[in-house]
């Protein structure tokens, strides 16, 4: 019994573990998009920001989301 | 009970990503369609110094570089050198927009690439990723993401491509 309880949760840790995917680079187009910026409006507050780097010289640590390697 | 982990250690495995071709390999195949409609294959280029490169409209670097590519274009087109720069945009319409956006037509080869069969073939990891590949199809140079400094790298490169 306690074999079966140990096998049926070790199947349900490796389908549950092979849910986590990795987005490759050339997958995240969906994910580039501002749509999924967690904002209410995402555009606006790109906008927004754009000036404020500009304006305070500083850029970064917004959480911003965007395409390409993020090593730029 | 041995032999189901036995199955499920095969399984997760067996879909583990290959590895990506390493710098003194030979380039990895493909074959493709640009956007003009015409069949091509890497092999084609054999001879010629390859800057293969995978972009996308949607990758902020990627836009940033289009432009130093035609630079390089305008550069080298003479010499034994060829670009191709692998689309991966899903909708090719995005893509057309952009090159028609650039002050200067590309006249480099754009291998449309929709399905993104080519990326995984070189399991890149970064957007843009340009891969420089010598006259006998061996990958020489590889650069991931795009910086306005990687510029005088690329030349330097291709000129020690090209006098080989």
């Amino acid at each position: 019994m306690l074999k079966k309880l140990i096998l049926m949760g070790f199947i349900f840790l490796w389908v549950w573990l092979s849910g986590c995917a990795t987005v490759r680079p050339w997958e995240r187009e969906s994910l580039s998009d501002p749509i999924m910026i967690m904002d209410e409006n995402p555009i606006d507050s790109g906008v927004k920001q754009h000036y404020l780097d500009y304006r305070e010289g500083s850029v970064g640590a917004t959480g911003e989301q965007s395409g390409g390697c993020g090593c730029g | 009970m041995s032999k189901i982990f036995g199955i499920l250690l095969v399984i997760t495995l067996a879909v583990f990503p290959k590895d990506a071709p390493q710098i003194g390999q030979p380039a990895p195949p493909f074959q493709g369609t640009t956007f003009d409609g015409k069949k091509i294959e890497l092999n084609d280029f054999k001879g010629k110094v390859v800057l293969l490169d995978f972009w996308a409209s949607w990758c902020v670097p990627c836009r940033e570089e289009m432009p130093f590519l035609i630079d390089l274009y305008n550069r080298y087109h003479k010499s034994p050198f060829e670009i191709i720069a692998i689309n991966i945009d899903t909708k090719l319409d995005n893509a057309r927009k952009f090159m028609d956006q650039l002050s200067e037509n590309v006249r480099f080869t754009v291998v449309k690439d929709s399905e993104q069969q080519i990326p995984p073939k070189y399991q890149i990891n970064g957007m843009p990723t340009s891969i420089l590949i010598d006259k006998k199809g061996i990958i020489r140079f590889w650069h991931t993401g795009f910086k306005a400094s990687y510029k005088e790298d690329y030349i330097s490169e291709i000129d020690e491509l090209l006098k080989e």
